[in-house]
């Protein structure tokens, strides 16, 4: 019997992923608290900030209660060993009110995002991090609206950025795990370069997904505590850890500690643990990003439509990530 | 065609460069002398060849020397926010020229020629800030001029056809300088721009929302579609294809405003209409000299 334990990193996105559970409503006391616990459990690096990354406090998406600033410092103070992460998309965030500040707040490492098609609005705010001395890794979400080809020229376009990583995001959750098998392979073909995988669970499939990016080759998975996330939320962490434990993958998260966690989480944090509903599945299908189902709900019941029309609906606008304000312009047209 | 038409030459041969170039071509009283690329295939400077204008084909470098060859009133700078710097200081050597400034950079004066009056005592440098900012800066004034703005966020949606490479390395920028220029139309500092670069195929049309809170909590979405409805001649005075979607609505204690704008299909189809409105600004103030 193998008994050699193949290293794999858990990333927890609780805290800006689940942020969009909690509709971009995280305290500073909040993150603190799950911070200091998660590092216990043996978390090393956790993404901190609004739901749609620095900068992404608004009108159209949500505004936080806390800033990124304050969210970052709690978990500064609270977890001094971790590995703070921020998710940064350029046009919500700027180098000059977003990155500068988050640096000096603690942030070590930022994953700047683009939609698929538009990596390279990435380059100035990598080579900005990478200049201040940070890690930087390119994001790139929504993969679900490329071919696996398009995405390879994608990269192919990072690949002078000076990155050493890239993160695959099922923003949608639509990734079936064959396509993960597939993507992941023909990149570790073209290119080498680390690979971190995120998913989305619209389908219930961000566990498979998640399992198969590991077997593939990934060295990195997304994972939030209850799966607290945009939409149908991420893979669980408290099911992730022990199942690859399961599967000879070290991720050196303590098992018993990450089960009480969730427990703590949901009792104490009053954290959110996201539900699959019809509408979930039908912005899958919509290859809708994720975070779009409560925007959508609120929409149809405003304009008294059904949502998922309004899900169906967004299908022939080709909506990208942030683009709330039009999902309510298409319930308006809908109610007409 | 006047007696004295005022003289142009354009810096950068990109999507905006190629599209003013073809505005100018066709306007009254603008005569277009140059246009600077960085490639001779550049479809600017091809398009300029057969307009029989003199072209240059080595960037920042040609400069310098199209400025010698022709006397132009008006530089327009098409090129990057970070390389305007750099024309700034060429142009400093030739005092008559004055220069109309495409890119997002800091160092121009905002202007609107729909709300601003052209004042050039204080720079030679007048920038049309981006096309978020222009395109909404009437609506923005619109609004300011009747009720006071707490809060404001402009969101634009570009086609990413639409989005050349020097736009995309200057989201920075556009960002800082479409927050300073609707800070000062709306006379509200807490604002946020937000740009949006998306890929749908065929592409989707240049789209602006305008979510706003007012002070005054007695103002409803009735009275504010009647004023726009007032006004729609001043917004679309020279965006003649500004296209409200739906009527004006609310998310939570915010308005929301929505428009399209599309251009008239010059160098790029109308989707791109976030060229024509700084193009057409453009036009629109070397008209009124």
């Amino acid at each position: 019997m193998n008994n050699i334990f193949t290293p794999i990193e858990i990333h927890d996105v609780t805290l800006r992923d689940g942020n969009h559970a909690l509709k971009h409503q995280l305290t500073a006391q909040q993150a603190s608290t799950y911070a200091h616990e998660a590092s216990q459990c043996g978390v090393k690096s956790i993404e901190i900030g609004h739901g749609n990354g620095l900068g992404g406090s608004s009108v159209l998406v949500g505004e936080s209660f806390c800033s990124d600033r304050e969210l970052i410092e709690a978990v500064k103070m609270a977890a001094p060993a971790v590995e703070i992460v921020a998710h940064v998309m350029p046009s919500f965030a700027t180098i000059k009110k977003d990155i500068e500040p988050a640096i000096v707040a603690g942030v070590t490492k930022f994953r700047v995002a683009a939609h698929c098609t538009e990596v390279d609005t990435t380059e100035r705010q990598i080579s900005y991090v990478l200049d201040a001395g940070k890690k930087a890794s390119l994001a790139i979400m929504m993969i679900t609206h490329v071919s696996v080809q398009r995405l390879l020229d994608e990269i192919g376009t990072a690949s002078n950025f000076g990155i050493s990583e890239i993160v695959l995001m099922d923003s949608v959750g639509r990734l079936v795990p064959s396509d993960v098998a597939s993507i992941v392979n023909s990149i570790k073909e073209n290119f080498d370069i680390k690979i971190a995988f995120h998913a989305h669970d619209n389908l219930g499939l961000a566990m498979a997904n998640s399992f198969t990016a590991a077997i593939s080759g990934c060295q990195t998975i997304d994972a939030s505590i209850l799966g607290m996330g945009a939409g149908a939320g991420n893979t669980p962490l408290e099911v992730l850890a022990p199942a690859f434990d399961l599967a000879k993958f070290d991720s050196g998260i303590n098992l018993s500690s990450v089960l009480r966690l969730a427990r703590y989480s949901r009792t104490n944090l009053h954290f959110v643990q996201p539900r699959r509903g019809d509408l979930e599945v039908a912005t899958a299908l919509s290859n809708l990003f994720s975070g779009y189902s409560p925007v959508i709900q609120a929409a149809a019941e405003r304009y008294n439509v059904d949502p998922l029309d309004v899900a169906y609906a967004c299908l022939g606008k080709k909506l990208v990530a942030g683009q709330e304000d039009l999902v309510l312009r298409v319930a308006e047209e809908l109610s007409h | 065609v006047g007696n004295n038409p005022v003289k142009v030459g354009i810096f950068g041969s990109g999507n905006i460069g190629t599209d003013l170039l073809m505005k100018l071509s066709r306007a009254d009283n603008i005569d277009c002398k140059f246009i600077i690329g960085r490639r001779k295939e550049s479809a600017g400077v091809i398009l300029a060849q057969k307009l029989g204008l003199s072209t240059y084909c080595d960037g920042i470098n040609s400069l310098e020397v199209a400025l010698h060859d022709h006397s132009v009133d008006w530089l327009a700078d098409v090129s990057s926010a970070r390389v305007h710097e750099q024309v700034m200081q060429i142009v400093e050597r030739h005092k008559d020229v004055k220069v109309l400034d495409f890119t997002p950079s800091s160092l121009s004066t905002p202007f609107v020629p729909a709300v601003d009056q052209l004042d050039m005592r204080e720079s030679n440098d007048i920038g049309l800030i981006s096309c978020g900012a222009q395109s909404s800066a009437p609506l923005i004034h619109l609004l300011s001029k009747s009720f006071k703005i707490n809060k404001l966020e402009l969101v634009s949606s570009l086609a990413s056809l639409s989005v050349g490479p020097a736009t995309r390395q200057n989201l920075d920028e556009y960002i800082y300088k479409t927050e300073q220029a609707i800070a000062k139309y709306s006379k509200c500092d807490q604002v946020k721009a937000i740009l949006i670069v998306n890929p749908a195929s065929p592409p989707i049309n240049m789209t602006v929302s305008l979510f706003f809170e007012l002070a005054d909590t007695t103002i409803s979405t009735t009275m504010l579609d009647e004023l726009i409805s007032k006004h729609l001649k001043f917004l679309k005075e020279y965006i003649p294809n500004f296209e409200l979607v739906g009527k004006v609505t609310t998310k939570n204690k915010y308005f929301l405003i929505t428009y399209h704008v599309t251009g008239s299909g010059d160098y790029l189809p109308s989707y791109a209409g976030n060229l024509d409105v700084l193009t057409n600004a453009a036009v629109r103030l070397w008209q009124s000299l």
